[in-house]
């Protein structure tokens, strides 16, 4: 097989003209097998093609990178996804179908869709007159000098004129650069800045080029991006977004056409890369960095689940981003590398700028490559999750010797789903005593003395409700007992509302029964018996190894329990590892940066957002009992089983 | 194995709770002094619902509500014949022969039809509401054999109607269904000669419509003066709402009343939220717990969130789970349409 896909590849690298792919026969083959539908493919992708192999060769290189498909009959993605080595080796699914798949005794499937975008916006597939009159720029940022022809090749179909604003890593880039672009016939003016390797993407044209950008109707922006595996270049992200942002005649005209036609319209980008782990339209380890942005521009803050340009590159109406353009940058404002995988002021930048062209009355739109599709819906960001269910991802999840999960908003939800409603309540009866002056005031107080904890400790470890309730107790000047018996009291008004949730401990109950090493690891200050008698409640009767940070001094939101988690795994011989878990950051990030395996499902107020109900208990309602009580019941029952149409 | 008894219970709460938790107390507020007169298929619940609220005392009404087994079928039936009822009956959209429609609409079985009405004359091909003047005029020279035919139905209902206090003086009924255009109330109301109020989630006529020397009244919960077509969710997927609101005989078309008095129903065919009722009583017990708590702990909601709530209920795909597939399923033999499957039609 491996030598199958080397030859293929080398093939394919000698595509044009080459006499090992004959496109001429595959294309008729494949249209002889209705595996190929030429008719439908222009229409699905709103092209025109002077003829049937025209249409063939747009597919096979598109397909390497994105998930269309070259007819209903054949869908690309679960191609991909069934046989990564194809995806890794960038072929495109139906060309290795039918060049070696078949032989090999590799199936497809019909397509599958997977998302179906509504508010569909309709341009034309030409650029129009309108459009044809703006005026704009390509922001290009280049680190790699091989994208200084990537992105020229991009440019060959631009729709209409434009200009070009290069801002270069490096001096020697700048002849090929000059001599590259100023020859482009779509290029009418050339402007080239040797930047400093400072602010990643961001810093460049936010530096040289925010106040010029403003004299534009639009710009885009892109910049030259490698990632590997194994040692290969990986270009399938890059080559998508650089399709669906410039390179695509057809979608780069619905671009500049809905530009035109819609003033509201005020940051495009193709809906984020497929490939990426399900998990990644979320705020992310950059809540605190985006609070900061928000803070700046006074826009509402933002966290948990929301679109944003993955990767960095879209387009934008400069009136949009005003905000952004309008501040006087230096490299000075922008962190020095080396920086973190995730979590810098750039990481939220990026997540920030639909939320600054939403604050100013602007609308963001996306293009869906499987369906063709434009769209302004925005729960693409939920599109992984849909359609999926236990059943279906059990063989996947037995395969695995060992299977962790996380306990809250996995295994267990709070029937009214807020974290803080029991600290509320014990805060109800200690105001009714004329012990604290009010509920809310209660729970200030309890979650400070944690805080206080944390910091002494120099947020090193992790604390526990017993040392919790001794510095309130402390605090609030009342004896060590009185103290214990409020922890009690927390513990216990939370412990009855402690629900199962019963698909997920089925699920657990049944990996117990069938032999699997179950291990449950929580962040959470209750001790290990508190956690224990609350999954007695809910169900767990299978056994298992439980891991709660209170007792092991490790938190799996700053890696240090999934550095132990590893340590044991190899101590144990245990290769076949699954963690499942509802917090993007603690429960699928960090342990994937660390290689580990996870399997990341929605907490109940995330499927809640998925699926499009109001935005409820935000801010302060989460702490007011009528709120709680109004949707926290509801929230928690939606969201009990964590797959979206299970 | 998805159909269990939480994921049903729980969609019921999330469902239905918040729409029947606003209705519940609309109902208290218009209730004063009449009798509440739970309608049909839908009615089924509201009926458990409220007797279940006033007798925990979590809503205050001056009668206790009734259940009242009626329908649009029996009551056409009931009327056949009648010239002030075919207005109503005949302004249903419909397709296909007469005998179709005077077994469908009108609940008669073949040989009745045949026994009133020319052989000929049923096999007419009829559309309606376009054609309803010429469907008026081929039944009319038969009027008094379909009136014949029905007597028996005619003579039970009136009968079961007022034994469950439909003709009382001085006390005015307050229908309740979902809604929406009141066709039973309006039938009621000429069949037992009575004033009558009706409170529906959506009333597509609101107000005073009279019928000979009677009025009925209509309101709506949640919107009013809508029309179908005009893209309200609410009104326009309805058919979510009345597949989980059902009672477990399903619909009933006919009523006789034996020689000791009993009265005898008559029921359509099941779909299959009768035939795995089990499965749907979990969902109305979450229902009605849902509302229970929510009265308990004063929770309101607004129309606009009901609203919200049910948008993405009817129009999202996978929020509506697949424990409760196999429950959505209705009978719409009244327009001729059989069995449908509101999720199939809505895409969802």
């Amino acid at each position: 097989m491996i030598n199958s896909l080397k030859s293929l590849q080398r093939s394919l690298k000698r595509a044009t003209g080459s006499p090992r792919i004959d496109y001429e026969a595959l294309s008729q083959e494949a249209i002889r097998s209705g595996l190929f539908d030429p008719q439908w493919y222009a229409v699905q992708y709103g092209r025109e093609f002077d003829s049937d192999l025209d249409a063939f060769r747009d597919y096979v290189r598109k397909s390497a990178f994105s998930p269309i498909n070259p007819s209903p009959a054949f869908d690309g993605e679960t191609y991909h996804r069934t046989y990564m080595d194809v995806y890794h080796g960038q072929l495109s699914p139906l060309l290795h179908y039918l060049m070696h798949g078949r032989e090999e005794g590799r199936g497809f499937a019909p397509h599958q869709p997977r998302w179906a975008p509504r508010q569909i916006l309709e341009p034309q597939r030409q650029v129009t007159g309108a459009a044809q009159e703006l005026k704009i720029a390509a922001c290009l940022h280049i680190f790699y000098e091989d994208y200084i022809h990537r992105f020229a090749q991009a440019l060959n179909e631009f729709p209409i004129e434009l200009d070009v604003l290069l801002t270069l890593a490096k001096e020697e880039h700048i002849a090929t650069a000059r001599k590259v672009f100023e020859a482009h016939p779509r290029v009418r003016h050339v402007e080239i800045r040797v930047v400093p390797n400072r602010g990643r993407n961001f810093a460049p044209w936010l530096v040289e080029y925010a106040e010029k950008l403003q004299q534009y109707d639009l710009f885009c922006h892109l910049h030259s991006k490698k990632s590997l595996y194994s040692g290969r270049e990986q270009t399938q992200w890059a080559d998508y977004l650089t399709e669906y942002l410039l390179r695509d005649p057809a979608v780069a005209s619905g671009v500049l056409n809905l530009f035109a036609e819609h003033n509201e319209l005020g940051v495009y980008y193709p809906t984020t890369f497929w490939m990426m782990p399900s998990w990644v339209n979320h705020a992310t380890m950059n809540t605190g960095f985006m609070k900061e942005w928000s803070d700046r521009y006074g826009i509402e803050p933002c966290k948990g689940f929301l679109s944003y340009p993955a990767g960095g590159m879209f387009w934008a109406r400069p009136a949009a981003l005003k905000d952004l353009l309008a501040s006087s940058w230096r490299y000075e404002d922008f962190p020095e590398e080396p920086l973190p995988n995730d979590g810098s002021m750039l990481h939220a930048l990026e997540r920030i700028i639909g939320k600054l062209a939403e604050a100013r009355g602007y609308r963001e739109f996306y293009y869906y490559p499987p369906t063709g599709q434009f769209t302004s819906d925005q729960t693409y960001i939920f599109s992984s999750y849909q359609g999926s269910s236990i059943d279906a991802q059990l063989p996947a999840i037995r395969a695995h010797e060992c299977i962790s999960f996380d306990v809250f908003d996995t295994l267990v939800r709070r029937e009214y789903t807020e974290a803080d409603y029991a600290k509320l309540k014990l805060g109800q009866e200690l105001a009714e005593a004329g012990k604290v002056e009010s509920a809310e005031a209660f729970v200030k107080l309890r979650n400070e003395a944690e805080f206080t904890l944390r910091k002494r400790a120099q947020f090193k470890g992790d604390v526990s409700i017993i040392d919790i309730y001794a510095e309130l107790a402390k605090q609030l000047d009342v004896t060590a007992e009185e103290g214990k018996r409020w922890m009690q009291q927390e513990f216990e008004l939370d412990l009855k509302m402690i629900l199962p949730k019963n698909e997920m401990v089925e699920l657990f109950n049944n990996l117990g029964s069938l032999g699997h090493k179950l291990w449950i690891i929580s962040d959470t200050y209750y001790t290990r018996g508190q956690v224990g008698l609350m999954l007695k409640k809910a169900g767990i009767t299978v056994p298992y190894r439980l891991l709660v940070s209170s007792a092991e001094q490790k938190r799996k939101d700053n890696g240090t329990m999934w550095h132990m988690v590893k340590q044991d795994l190899a101590e144990e011989g245990i290769t076949r590892y699954l963690h499942i878990g509802d917090n993007v950051v603690a429960d699928a990030q960090l342990p994937g940066d660390l290689g580990l395996t996870t399997f990341h499902i929605l907490h109940p107020m995330d499927k809640w957002q998925a699926l499009g109900f109001p935005k409820v208990l935000q801010g302060p309602d989460a702490l007011d009992e009528g709120q709680i009580l109004k949707w926290g019941k509801l929230v928690s029952q939606v969201g009990r089983n964590p797959f979206i149409g299970e | 194995m998805k159909e269990t008894y939480t994921a049903l219970r729980e969609f019921g709460a999330t469902f239905l709770g918040p729409a029947l938790t606003m209705y519940a107390r609309a109902v208290e507020q218009e209730a004063d002094d009449k009798l509440p007169v739970c309608l049909a298929r839908e009615g089924w619940l509201l009926h458990q619902l409220l007797t279940h609220l006033y007798d925990e005392g979590l809503i205050h009404l001056d009668r206790a509500p009734i259940y009242l087994k009626v329908s649009r079928t029996l009551l056409f039936r009931a009327m056949l014949g009648e010239a002030a009822t075919w207005d109503i009956a005949l302004k249903m959209e419909f397709e296909g022969t007469l005998l179709e429609l005077l077994m469908k609409r009108f609940g008669l079985q073949m040989h009745e039809a045949f026994a009133s009405v020319p052989a000929e004359v049923l096999g007419f091909e009829l559309s309606l509401p376009e054609q309803a003047d010429e469907v008026q005029e081929w039944l009319r020279p038969h009027a008094e054999r379909l009136q014949k035919q029905v007597a028996s139905t005619r003579q039970a209902a009136y009968g079961y109607f007022k034994s469950q206090g439909l003709t009382e003086d001085g006390v005015m009924p307050l229908m309740l269904d979902v809604g929406y255009a009141g066709s039973i109330q309006k039938l009621c109301t000429h069949f037992v000669q009575r004033d009558t109020a009706g409170l529906y989630f959506v009333a597509t006529k609101p107000g005073k419509q009279s019928l000979g020397d009677q009025v009925a009244t209509m309101k709506g919960v949640f919107r009013e003066g809508v029309a179908w077509k005009e893209d309200y969710t609410l009104l326009e997927r309805s058919l979510l709402l009345e597949c989980m609101m059902t009672a477990p005989h399903g619909q009933v078309v006919d009523i006789r009343q034996s020689q000791d008095g009993d009265y005898l129903f008559f029921y359509g065919r099941e779909a299959s939220s009768q035939r795995y009722y089990q499965n749907l009583e979990a969902v109305l017990e979450g229902a009605r717990e849902a509302v229970t708590e929510a009265l308990r702990n004063k929770v309101t909601y607004s129309v606009e969130e009901v609203e919200a709530l049910y948008e993405v209920f009817a129009t999202r795909p996978g929020a509506i789970p697949q424990a409760v597939w196999h429950l959505f399923t209705a009978d719409d033999d009244i327009t001729g349409n059989g069995m449908v499957n509101p999720l199939q039609i809505f895409g969802i």
